[in-house]
């Protein structure tokens, strides 16, 4: 069993995935969502998965955790601890699937709603663990515990419609270490929460990953709460990650004009005066991606060497970014530009960067 | 149907001081209670009835009087007596045994096939799917009277084969309840999270899927309880279901039948007990799949 075992090393890789793409039939023909996504995630370590809604960045998750229909298709490979998931047996496969935990957006719709909070904590340690019931039961309370829920031995035989949105959300975290996984995958899990429990899980997440070195892909589409949290953060546009960045970078020196545009589109406390600055033209998804840079159409710093090919991913400082101009940084860009109205974009994100830093 | 009503204002749940405003009394807001109430009563009442009749019935089922066929009710007789003077009361409590006794193997049978097809049709989809549902398909397409007809003709009239007909057309009516529930819930997000954590599908239908349908199924069986008692009756009405001496509350209306312009009450009393078994069945189908909404969902 490879999955529990993870060291507390920060370099030790653990999730990774190497030129994956999916597809998904769609009225008889294969249409991709996810098209050579690169990623690394090690012990303790929280990835940020961002993007609008058809990114593809839920679908990445979905590819890893093996919860796409069934007639998808899927090249490349999910490396879990270096064994590739897409060329195990059904039977390895099985086995190897408690090590991928996963919590959704919605927890009352993911847990069963007849299943008192016990039985959905203990259901993996006794099918997975073969624990008895009273074994079981005191792992429950004590994974309560660490989730931060009060009085855990009453709230077992709870039925998830007697508890909070944000309690079931511990709940459902609390279900997905049970089995303790190698990985956790957090599908937009703080996005129906109101501020305060989203700041409550999150720390969950947080002393999770130190104290477990779990492994967290962190899929959202709030950019600023990635970056807030996440030791690197993958920007997703169009089924493709378009920059790869560590630490603050993303905030403070976005180099793909469509980060810039996500970070310049979001409102601030201090400037009540104008329209929220937004991005040009629709999001799209991988299927309807122009060719080229799929950002092109959209992008206020085009060039002529953007259509032809999809740009490679481009070594920028703390990261990379699928942009030709990835090197110039957004002052330069916004400086550069010959599209007039677009340049106070660039410039929010240049004040952004300073007032952050 | 009231209760139907009441369910729904449930949902959409008005604030506390509208809903008086809009009904006028808490008698009214009661009312669904009430019925379910009293419908329990009424079932409960006559299976006693069905059980106890040999205490309760004031004469022999069977035994003639053949001087006074046709006999108003009396005090002797308080719901009369039938062509051959026999009294109605003690037949209808009679009859309630095989009236009931009927249906409840014909629901048995019928979940105990039907149940497992239905799972198996909607869990293994492909090719098993197909055929068990055209399987029921075919079994649809025959009008159900019809087919229990043909079956009752080829095995002989008695109420053994008029059940066993009656049980053939019930299978694909549970078959199908549970298979389309079965799909439904199977797309709900938290099967798909059990399947995420590698629970088996055995597991996930069993201990998951099942329960959580459960409510849908007792009260689709409540019903066809009702409806199978009403095919049977008709079948007994026909001459295809009891025989004499047997006696259900079908043969006694087409045994009434013939003499009904002579009098009514052969025929008016057996209808009364078939309606106030049925509605009251309505009734309760009705209130299972509302009175157990709010568990999980919204408690």
């Amino acid at each position: 069993m490879t999955g529990p075992t993870a060291s507390n090393d920060p370099r030790e890789v653990v999730l990774a995935l190497k030129r994956v793409s999916t597809s998904l039939r769609v009225g008889g023909r294969l249409r991709p969502v996810v098209i050579d996504v690169d990623l690394e995630v090690g012990a303790g370590e929280i990835v940020g998965l961002v993007g609008e809604s058809g990114s593809g960045k839920s679908m990445t998750a979905r590819t890893i955790a093996d919860a796409l229909p069934p007639d998808a298709a899927v090249s490349g490979e999910v490396l879990l601890h270096g064994e590739n998931l897409l060329a195990m047996n059904r039977r390895r496969r099985r086995e190897v699937q408690p090590s991928i935990g996963m919590i959704f957006q919605d927890p009352r719709a993911f847990i069963d709603p007849l299943w008192r909070v016990e039985d959905h904590l203990t259901e993996g340690l006794r099918v997975h663990r073969g624990l008895s019931r009273t074994e079981a039961r005191a792992r429950a309370i004590e994974l309560l515990n660490t989730v931060g829920i009060d009085q855990p031995e009453r709230r077992i035989h709870q039925y998830p419609g007697e508890m909070s949105g944000g309690m079931l959300q511990r709940v459902m975290i609390a279900g997905a270490l049970s089995v303790e996984p190698a990985v956790l995958l957090a599908d937009e899990a703080t996005t129906a929460l109101d501020v305060t429990t989203q700041a409550g899980i999150v720390r969950l997440l947080d002393r999770l990953r130190r104290e477990r070195g779990l492994a967290v892909l962190f899929i959202t589409h709030d950019l600023a709460l990635a970056n807030a949290i996440c030791d690197r953060v993958c920007v997703m546009y169009a089924g493709r990650i378009v920059e790869v960045r560590g630490g603050k970078r993303i905030f403070d020196d976005p180099r793909h004009p469509y980060t810039m545009g996500l970070l310049a589109a979001r409102p601030k406390v201090d400037s009540r005066s104008q329209r929220l600055p937004v991005i040009q033209g629709t999001p799209i998804n991988a299927m309807d991606a122009p060719q080229g840079c799929p950002f092109h159409p959209r992008c206020p710093y085009v060039l002529p060497e953007c259509l032809p090919q999809v740009p490679p991913m481009i070594p920028v400082e703390g990261g990379a970014a699928r942009c030709v101009r990835a090197e110039e940084g957004a002052a330069r860009l916004s400086a550069s530009s010959h599209v007039g109205e677009q340049t106070d974009v660039a410039l929010a994100v240049s004040e952004e960067g300073s007032e952050c830093s | 149907m009231t209760t139907t009503n009441s369910g729904l204002d449930v949902l959409l749940e008005p604030a506390e001081d509208v809903r008086h405003k809009r009904y006028g009394s808490r008698l009214l807001r009661a009312l669904p209670k009430v019925v379910v109430g009293v419908s329990i009563v009424v079932l409960v009442a006559i299976v006693l009835c069905a059980i106890f009749a040999p205490l309760l019935a004031p004469y022999s089922p069977n035994a003639p009087d053949l001087l006074n066929p046709y006999a108003a009710p009396s005090a002797a007789h308080l719901f009369g007596q039938d062509s051959a003077g026999r009294d109605i009361l003690s037949r209808l409590l009679f009859g309630a045994r095989l009236s009931l006794l009927g249906p409840t193997i014909v629901i048995l049978i019928a979940f105990a096939v039907g149940v497992p097809l239905g799972f198996a049709a909607a869990y293994s989809g492909g090719w098993a799917d197909i055929a068990i549902s055209r399987v029921f398909d075919l079994i649809f397409a025959f009008p159900a009277l019809l087919l229990a007809i043909v079956i009752v003709a080829t095995f002989g009239t008695s109420f053994y084969s008029a059940v066993f007909a009656v049980t053939v057309t019930y299978i694909p009516l549970m078959g199908r309840v549970v298979r389309s529930a079965c799909l439904v819930e199977r797309q709900k997000p938290y099967v798909e999270a059990c399947r995420l954590q590698g629970y088996g599908s055995w597991r996930i239908l069993l201990l998951h899927v099942a329960p959580n349908i459960g409510r849908i199924l007792v009260s689709q069986t409540t019903l066809y309880f009702a409806y199978a008692l009403l095919d049977l009756a008709a079948l007994s009405f026909l001459g295809l279901g009891a025989q004499p001496p047997q006696i259900d509350w079908g043969s006694m209306l087409e045994n009434a039948n013939q003499g009904v312009f002579q009098s009514a009450t052969g025929v008016i009393f057996p209808a009364v007990a078939i309606i106030l078994l049925v509605v009251p069945l309505n009734f309760v189908a009705d209130w299972i799949l509302e009175y157990n909404r709010g568990r999980g969902e919204f408690r």
